[in-house]
Order: structure tokens, then sequence, then C-alpha cells
């Protein structure tokens, strides 16, 4: 059942949507510098509420008010420098920037309960596919995008307030690492019973969290979030340099996959087209080039003008998603970094042992 | 193209990338040969530093539930498989969210089918069972993250205790590895500049029937050739050639089959094989349907893939188990890693 102001609610954010897009085109067609820092200023003005709206929203309960400013604005950041990106290369545009904006909040609050409470993730996950499996029950979004839990029955009804699942009470086994299943299966069951209805799937999450004692222990962050957790992350967005030669020569040790979704989008620091470098220099042909991406060369001529390709289309040739060419992408760069630093290492390495044969010698 | 020079504008043309397909092709290979006029167009050398640009921050690297969950049904489509395979190589967050999840599914697997009135107490020994089961000569013993405690009010007495651990895993290895290795080290050595190595697949089962063959670079070779040939019947089985060092056949090989393989470089006029007597054959075989259906209902957890994986003789798939299942913290899973890299040596 829809609540009778919806419609109405959703116009409005109609309108408010299209606002945003038009800022956000003005600012793709401003030349001027103080044009496209005033506009930028005017767009994080808007996000501002958005984000500090849903962030507020998605950290109640376990994570405190520190993490609340930093998400807010680790977000904000994340979305100016996204925007910045978007100016200098439009092959990725954003079609709705409220939806953006938004989704961008719920990511970054999902990874900063993910890196702040593993134990809860994994709780997390462990509902989700036991939701995902279970022939009656089901997760699915509300109107305004909360993931609800519930019987089938439920689909589409409102879901019950958070109080009435916080409410529910029972004998449960201590817990604390979430790994009695036949437990967390039966709590879900007589939880979702107590509701008799949807339940919001953090807050199930959550009562499930409390009555099995989960260990809540907040992991403390060294770092800020997007310089942390994994080496892949690190590594992926800084920046690379290597010689055009050491660059052919790591490239074949790449998937073909990863080998494609680099060269076809090769950039350099300004996001210039940088593939045809190779045969300039004479540290590749284009049939070489062609071979290394396992691909006609009859092909890779017609598409020799139009580099770098989109993420769409090198996604077209890969039968991959845009998302999932950027990943490859990543993921090649990652290794790329991964063999500079050994051949680094080894330079050095064979520096000082030079040095040793010589001071020997002497 | 190659006799005459390029003009100044087909010149232009190629350097600014408006050249029409043929003209562009025909204007590289002649540049590749020509230094008069490569000399004309050249750019900042092949030595020279370039920066890569900055990948945009759109979204965050780390593995959704989503993809997640696919692996773990076995739905994930091949790209997004290389992608999580690769991702969780490298983070230990999502390694451990994917190993989490294995656990999950394998127990509401065992859920599902114990007897729905015993069930809560069956779990641990199903688990236990699976376990011992695993192999004949091998016995895990899988310490929790973290010892649950009772509460004072309940007790635990019907829980099992743990399997004791076995001091020293073994696996043996497997009769067909040893039909099939005889010495698959590097075959051989690239000491003199006369020799490469082949680097797989040797000495193995493969699942693909169109694996992807490598071997190392031999110092300014042109081209490759490799064949592919049948070890029963000498038949050519597959014939290809590249510039790059690893190839794949263009149709699938016979399923059960096993199979020598032998690469051929040219530099110059000089035509290198490896590998060459008295070096073994490069043997491998392409795992049978029947072979292939098993796999399909095996466990997804690593250290049981690994295993059976080892056992049957696929090692590389083996090794690439029980590296996960190492690196997601199983404690044996590092010395069986390095009794199966073992039966590479011998």
């Amino acid at each position: 059942m829809w609540r009778g102001g919806a419609p109405r609610e959703q116009n409005s954010a109609v309108a408010m949507g299209t606002d945003a897009d038009r800022l956000l085109s003005d600012y793709l067609a401003a030349g001027a510098d103080a044009d496209i820092e005033m506009l930028l200023t005017t767009i994080l003005d808007v996000a501002k509420p958005i984000v500090r709206r849903i962030v507020s929203s998605a950290l109640r309960g376990p994570a405190g008010i520190e993490d609340l400013e930093d998400v807010v604005s680790d977000t904000l950041a994340h979305l100016l420098h996204r925007l910045r990106d978007l100016k200098n290369d439009a092959s990725s545009p954003i079609h709705d920037l409220r939806g953006y904006i938004a989704t961008c909040a719920y990511n970054s609050c999902h990874e900063r309960l993910r890196e702040r409470f593993p134990a809860r993730n994994r709780l997390r996950n462990h509902l989700h596919y036991l939701l995902d499996h279970h022939p009656h029950l089901m997760l699915w979004r509300s109107a305004d995008n909360r993931l609800i839990c519930g019987d089938r029955n439920a689909v589409g009804r409102d879901p019950a307030p958070a109080s009435v699942a916080e409410a529910f009470s029972t004998p449960a086994r201590m817990d604390p690492a979430a790994e009695d299943h036949v437990q967390i299966r039966r709590l879900v069951s007589e939880i979702l019973a107590h509701a008799g209805a949807g339940v919001e799937f953090d807050t199930l999450v959550d009562v499930i969290a409390c009555l099995i004692h989960l260990e809540q222990r907040r992991v403390e962050l060294p770092l800020r979030t997007h310089e942390l957790t994994s080496a892949a992350t690190a590594d992926s967005g800084l920046e690379l340099r290597l010689t055009l030669r050491e660059l052919w020569t790591d490239i074949r040790h790449l998937s073909a996959r990863q080998r494609t979704a680099l060269l076809l989008n090769l950039r350099d620091a300004h996001s210039g087209e940088i593939l045809s470098l190779l045969p300039l220099t004479r540290t590749a042909t284009i049939d070489e080039i062609a071979a290394a991406l396992d691909m006609p060369v009859a092909r890779l001529a017609e598409l020799w003008k139009d580099l770098p390709l989109s993420d769409a289309t090198i996604g077209a040739l890969l039968g991959a998603s845009p998302q999932q060419v950027l990943k490859l992408r990543r993921l090649a760069r990652e290794r790329l970094r991964r063999m500079a630093k050994r051949r680094e290492k080894s330079a050095v390495a064979a520096h000082r042992e030079g040095r040793v044969a010589g001071s020997s010698v002497r | 193209m190659s006799a005459m020079h390029p003009t100044p504008d087909q010149i232009d043309r190629y350097r600014t990338r408006s050249a029409a397909p043929d003209e562009l092709l025909a204007v590289d290979r002649h540049l590749a040969e020509c230094d008069r006029c490569f000399s004309s167009i050249r750019r900042n050398s092949a030595d020279q530093r370039i920066t890569l640009c900055r990948l945009s921050a759109d979204e965050s690297d780390h593995l959704t539930f989503e993809e997640l969950e696919r692996w773990v049904d076995g739905k994930s489509a091949p790209v997004e498989r290389e992608i999580i395979d690769a991702h969780t190589q490298s983070c230990n967050a999502c390694r451990s969210e994917l190993a989490d999840l294995i656990r999950v599914r394998d127990a509401k697997a065992s859920a599902a089918s114990a007897p729905q009135t015993r069930r809560r107490f069956l779990l641990p020994i199903a688990a236990a069972i699976a376990a011992a089961s695993v192999g004949t000569f091998f016995v895990i013993q899988r310490q929790p993250a973290r010892p649950a405690q009772p509460p004072p009010s309940m007790t635990h007495r019907s829980l099992p205790q743990p399997l004791p651990p076995s001091p020293v895993p073994t696996l043996a290895k497997p009769a067909v590895v040893r039909n099939l290795a005889g010495d698959s080290s590097p075959l051989l050595g690239a000491s003199d500049g006369k020799m490469f190595a082949l680097i797989e697949p040797i000495g193995t089962r493969v699942i693909d029937p169109t694996p992807e063959f490598r071997w190392g670079a031999l110092p300014g070779a042109q081209s490759y050739s490799i064949t592919i040939a049948d070890a029963t019947s000498g038949a050519i089985a597959a014939h290809g050639s590249t510039v790059r060092t690893s190839w794949r056949p263009h149709h699938p090989l016979m399923r059960g089959r096993i199979y020598s393989w032998q690469v051929t470089a040219q530099r110059a006029r000089d035509a290198i094989t490896a590998p060459r007597p008295p070096a073994p054959e490069a043997l491998f075989e392409v795992a049978s349907g029947k072979l292939i259906t098993e796999i399909g209902s095996w466990p997804g957890d690593h250290l049981t893939r690994g295993i059976r994986f080892a056992e049957r003789g696929f090692l590389d798939d083996g090794e690439r188990e029980l590296t996960l299942a190492r690196d997601a913290g199983d404690s044996s899973a590092g010395g069986l890693l390095a009794q199966v890299r073992s039966w590479r040596n011998r």
C-alpha cells in the first residue's frame, strides 16, 4: 500500500532532479574558471543536505558522530573529484545528478560500516544470502529506496516501524562471530513473524546482532576511507609512471580482457590518447598491438581513429558492462604497478650488488 | 607501400590518426621497416617515462554483495569471475567475505539435507564428516575465528569435539600426475640465449578444452609456432602461430585425451624449439566429461576444492584453490600447497 502523498513527493523530487541536472549541464558547458568554481560550489550546496540526510539515517546505531561527519565530507570530496574528472573526460556521463549523489552517499555509508564493523558486515551478508535463497522470505526496495525484508506477501506494503522489531525478545545463544547458522535462520523467521510485516533490512541486522551478542568492537581506521583496506584500492588510484617499453613488456603478462580494457582506453595524465605512441616509438606495430588484443588487425585499424574508446564500446567488444571494464582496468593497473615495484626492487638490488662488487675490486 | 615511401600527406594522416584503415596499416608496416621515413615522424623514445592518467574514483573497488553471491552460487559470468578472482588475490577484506559466504552456503546446504528434528546438533557432525572425507590421507582441523561462549543458562553438551589435528597432513601424488609429469620443471633454461622455457600446461590435467599455452620469451624472437599432438597417436591436434608468448587453440581439444605440445621460436634464420631432447615431452590431459560433471558437484570452499583438484591431477587449479584457502587463513592449506608444488619438481 503506497502512501497517498507519494505522487506529489515524486513530482517534487523530479523537479529538484531536473534543477540539479540543469546545474550539472551548466557546469559542463562553463568555460571561465570563475564560472566553473561557482557552479561547483552550487552543486555541492545542493548535494550537502541530500548526503547528510542519507548518512544520518544509514549510520544511526553503531557508528559515532565523527563517522557521520567523516562520511559526509568523504562523499562530498568524492563528488567534487568526480565532477572535476567529468569536466576533463565526458566518456562516463552522469545522467541523474541527485540519484548519483544518493548512490554515492549510500555506498560511502556501506563502506564505512563494512570497515568499522566487520562482524556486522559478515552477519549482514549472511542474512542477505539467507533471504535471497529462502523459499518464502525475500528482500525488496521500498519506494524511497530502502532495503526491506519479509514474507513474499508483504512486498509493496508499508514495513513495520523499527521499534516493533527492536522490541522483539527471545532467548538466544551467544554467538559473537555469527557462526550458528541454524540459530540465525530461526531468529529471522521469528522476528519477521513478530513484526507481522516487512522490516527494514538493516534493522533486522541490528536486532539479531543484539540478540546473539555479536562482536561489535569497532575497528579504528588509521587512514581515511579512500586510502585504506587493500593494496588494490590504494594502488589503482595513484599515478603510474613507466616507460612505453616497460608498459608493452608488462602488458603481455595481463589477461586478455585486462589488456583490452587497458590498451583501448590508454590515456596519459592529461587524458590524452597514448596507444598510438607505441608504433610512433617503434615499441610495437599496429599488427602486434592487434595480436596482443586478440583482435583482427583490420578491426583495430577501424577503431584507431576513435581511440581512446569509451568503456561502453570496450564493454561491447568484451561482452562486459562499462563498470566491469573499469574494474578490469583497475586490476590491470594494479598488476602493472606490482610489476613496476618488482622491477624497481631488482634494479636497486642490482645497483647495490654492482657497488659491492666495485668496492671489492678496488 | 613497402616499396614506395609514403607521401607527407599520408604520414600526416597516419600521425594524426585520420588515415583510412588500409592506409594506416600500410604506413605502419612501412615505418616499421624504413628508418628514413621513421626518422621523420619519430616521437619521444620508448624509454621516456609516461604517466598514465589517474583512474576516476567513480565507485568502490571492493566487490559488492551481489558479485560475491553470484560467485558463491556459481552464477558469475566469465568476465565477472575473472574480476572477482583477481580482486580477491590482493584484497584481504573481500577474500574474507567470500570465504564467509561460502561457509554460509555450505552450512545452509548441510542444514537442508539434515533431518529436521535433529538438525541443530547434526550440523557440526556433518561438517566434521565432510571435512574428514576430503582426503583419505588428510585430516583437517579448522579453528573457529573466535570460540563461542555459551551463556550460563545454556549448555552445549551435545556438540561434538573437533577432530584432532593431523601432525603431518599428506597428499599422495596421483598416478595421473606421475604419468604426465616426467620432469615438469621449466623444460629448458634460457641461459645461452638459444633456449626458452615452456610454462603451462605441463604435467597436469586441464578443465578447459581450449587451454591457454604459455611459454617464456626468447630474446629477439619474431614469432612462435605452436604444435599440439595427440600423445598416443602422434596426430597433430592443433597448430598455430603468434608473436606473443601465449596462445589458445581455436577449436576445442578432445576431452579425456593426453596431448604433448611444443613451441618453435623464429629468430632471424634460426628456428629454436622447446622442449627438445633430452628434456621430456610437455604433456597434459584435457579432463573427461565425466570428471567435469564431478567437479560441478564439489562444494565451493577453497580447501576442499584445492585438495580434490590436486588428488585428481589438476595441479594448476589445485594450486590456485589452495592459495586462496591459505590466504583466507586455513592453516593446513600452506603445507598442502607446498606438497602439490613439489610434485612438479620431481
